[in-house]
């Protein structure tokens, strides 16, 4: 059979397009009373938390606990409930929830946006959400690897609230409105509030929020399995390296879902012991955007140097999303932050592996190198000849063998502080400079002396805390 | 049955609308959670009750002209919620409303749900189009979206709709500007350095001009089942 080519059928179609969040129908009171029928108390609070979510945005639903009248689609309350859909006539068994509302035509006759033309969308009298009562829901947050079926609760509430606004499915763009899986689908994204504030353009709120995701979407993949192969999970690679090496991170996504430009907007990553990211966490660099007006990606990936003195260890990868170099934090936070499951294991830089020559020593199991150079009085640099004296202490010379100039030692005081301890003592007034490295961890340091002064000892128990 | 005649007795002036959250299925899930795949034309529908009363569903009768995959009598029936007669009126935009006397493509459930897979997304309406001059048979699904080859392989499209004989692009009545990204991203190191921008590791293969799936390429996606 012949085939035409589609490309005639439809002149100027792009694929690389992102599609709107869109609504049609809209409710007839707001903001919007809402009754939660749900039984138990953690349910409750999750459904109170999903109304809550969209009311970030703007001044539109009521939500209580509990409800006056008999449940009735046509009773005239907003109702949210679990019902029974195991074996419905006409419904597909995976079905999770859905939304009706009345009267019909108000939410238009077509499944995802954008709203065809010609659309006839009116007021709902009524609107109620239907979950299932078949499966086990999930009432906490999905950390971003858990399986796919995991029915989060407050993602699919989110979606069907979203309906009960008036908002359709978005399969073509990052949104709650699309299928995503249940991580995704818990953000409320910059294309849902847009159409948001479209809606309800006198309940709007003037907020500040940025917003930062471990994915991206990917407007040139538009077929699309469950949770849409458009959606590319953030990675980074490789996720072994030494310190001083570099890893590249690529698929996240940076939204700004604020009433204004954000005129200094920083996305930073950091390394972390544990999945909770903070400040206070390994920082190995970022993006900044001044400014960021609407969204930024990154599908290639960049290449950020992992700094010298990282401890060697695992690590997750997150990333904090704020304003200025403080990365300073809006009120919004549950959409500023994350973390990937794989750990980035950090090594020794290679080149820090201690090789003992006549001018380094190598303490404590060849795990510390230790070296001393110091300076004439006429300015030149020279390395000192370096004795390994006993396995954690050495002596070093500078213009012959029977004229020690300084004794240094690296204890294991683990079990003291967690601490390895550097102690040094010198007997020159020569200026100096003795750097002792970790090569398990990659730190460094360095201990100066000033030329002409009487050298101070060094009593170090703070700096390697890499234990054992 | 008292709980759906105060619900008919809304519903009559005032219908049901509603919207879903099921899984978005892979077209090779869609096939796969399939019992039957056929062909068939609209020739009558049944609206009943269901839920006990609250909500009611179509039985659609079909005349089947060509089974793809499974075991289908000559008549046969597809239901989906919602449905509109002179006692009910209770429409489901999620769920599809058939076209009496119309041609579908169907990738129905197994018994008791007797629907199509994930609704609009097993359910595809076959239309003719004329372009420069020539017809050809499209396969559009109940989403809206054309079914289509790309590199040798089915895959969803856009979004579209038949105008005057015409395959169309949907645009939205709204204001669709789009959102550009903004490009004026810095990266840098920790020490404030500039981080190197990595480029694509493999070029990105443009997209080709696709065809219009045929009936036949549906056939051989279904026969490929595993």
């Amino acid at each position: 059979m012949k085939k035409l080519l589609f490309v005639l059928l439809i002149a100027g179609s792009a694929f690389a397009q992102r599609t709107e969040s869109c609504t049609c129908g809209i409710p007839g009171q707001v903001p919007t009373p809402w009754e939660i029928r749900h039984v138990d108390p953690v349910a409750q609070q999750a459904a109170v938390n999903a109304f809550n979510t969209w009311n970030l945005y703007a001044d539109i639903l009521a939500p209580q606990v509990g409800s006056s009248v008999t449940y009735d689609l046509g009773n005239g309350h907003n109702e949210i409930l679990f019902r029974d859909f195991s074996t419905v006539p006409g419904l597909d068994p995976s079905t999770v929830g859905f939304a009706p509302s009345l009267p019909n035509g108000a939410f238009g006759n077509f499944n995802q946006c954008p709203v065809p033309f010609g659309t006839s969308c009116g007021v709902f009298s009524e609107a109620d959400v239907w979950l299932s009562a078949d499966i086990d829901w999930h009432v906490t947050r999905p950390n971003v690897d858990d399986p796919r079926d995991a029915a989060y609760y407050y993602s699919t509430a989110i979606h069907e609230i979203g309906h009960t606004l008036g908002m359709h499915h978005n399969f073509k763009n990052l949104s709650t409105m699309n299928y995503y899986q249940d991580y995704a689908g818990q953000f409320v994204s910059r294309a849902d509030v847009l159409a948001l504030r479209r809606q309800f353009p006198s309940r709007a709120k003037s907020v500040s929020d940025l917003a930062t995701y471990p994915f991206r979407y990917d407007e040139t993949v538009q077929t699309g399995s469950f949770g849409n192969n458009a959606l590319k999970p953030a990675t980074f690679s490789p996720t072994q390296v030494s310190a001083g090496g570099s890893i590249t991170i690529k698929n996240w996504t940076i939204e700004n879902l604020g009433t204004a430009a954000v005129t200094s907007a920083r996305l930073r990553f950091f390394l972390s012991t544990d999945a909770n990211i903070t400040t206070s966490d390994i920082y190995i660099g970022g993006f900044k955007w001044e400014p960021l007006t609407s969204w930024s990606d990154d599908p290639d990936g960049t290449a950020f140097q992992i700094p010298a003195g990282t401890p060697a260890g695992q690590y997750y990868l997150g990333a904090i999303v704020g304003s200025g170099d403080n990365l300073a934090l809006d009120g919004i936070t549950y959409n500023n932050s994350w973390y990937l499951p794989t750990k980035l294991t950090v090594g020794g830089s290679p080149s820090a592996v201690c090789t003992p020559t006549a001018n380094r020593v190598c303490l404590n199991s060849n795990r510390y190198a230790v070296e001393l150079k110091y300076r004439t009085p006429d300015g030149a640099q020279n390395s000192a000849t370096a004795i390994k004296y006993t396995e954690n202490s050495a002596l070093y010379w500078f213009s012959g063998p029977d004229n020690i100039e300084m004794v240094v030692k690296v204890l294991n005081a683990c079990g003291l502080n967690s601490h390895y301890w550097v102690y040094g003592a010198a007997a020159t007034d020569l200026q100096f400079d003795l750097t002792v490295t970790d090569t398990k961890s990659g730190k460094v340091k360095t201990y100066s002396h000033a030329a002409g002064t009487p050298a101070g000892a060094i009593t170090d128990q703070a700096t390697f805390d890499t234990c054992p | 049955m008292r709980r759906f005649l105060s619900l008919a007795a809304v519903v009559a002036i005032a219908a049901t609308a509603s919207a879903t959250t099921m899984r978005r299925y892979s077209l090779e899930e869609v096939r796969d959670h399939a019992e039957a795949v056929f062909v068939g034309k609209v020739v009558s529908s049944t609206v009943r009750p269901v839920m006990n009363g609250q909500l009611v569903a179509t039985d659609y009768s079909i005349e089947v002209s060509d089974v793809l995959s499974g075991e289908v009598p000559a008549i046969t029936t597809v239901t989906f919620l919602g449905g509109k007669d002179a006692h009910y009126d209770v429409a489901i935009p999620g769920s599809p409303a058939l076209e009496a006397g119309r041609s579908y493509l169907f990738f129905r459930t197994k018994q008791p749900n007797n629907t199509t897979v994930g609704w609009g997304q097993g359910l595809y309406r076959i239309e003719k189009v004329k372009t420069a001059g020539a017809e050809q048979t499209v396969l559009i699904s109940g989403d809206g979206e054309l079914l289509r080859m790309s590199h040798g392989t089915l895959v969803r499209g856009e979004a579209v709709t038949v105008r005057d004989g015409a395959l169309v692009k949907i645009a939205s009545s709204d204001s669709q500007a789009g959102d550009a990204r903004d490009t004026n991203g810095v990266a840098f190191n920790a020490d404030g350095t500039p981080a190197r921008r990595v480029g694509p590791a493999t070029a990105v293969a443009a997209e080709a001009p696709g065809t219009a799936a045929t009936l036949e390429d549906v056939r051989i996606f279904v026969r490929s089942r595993q």
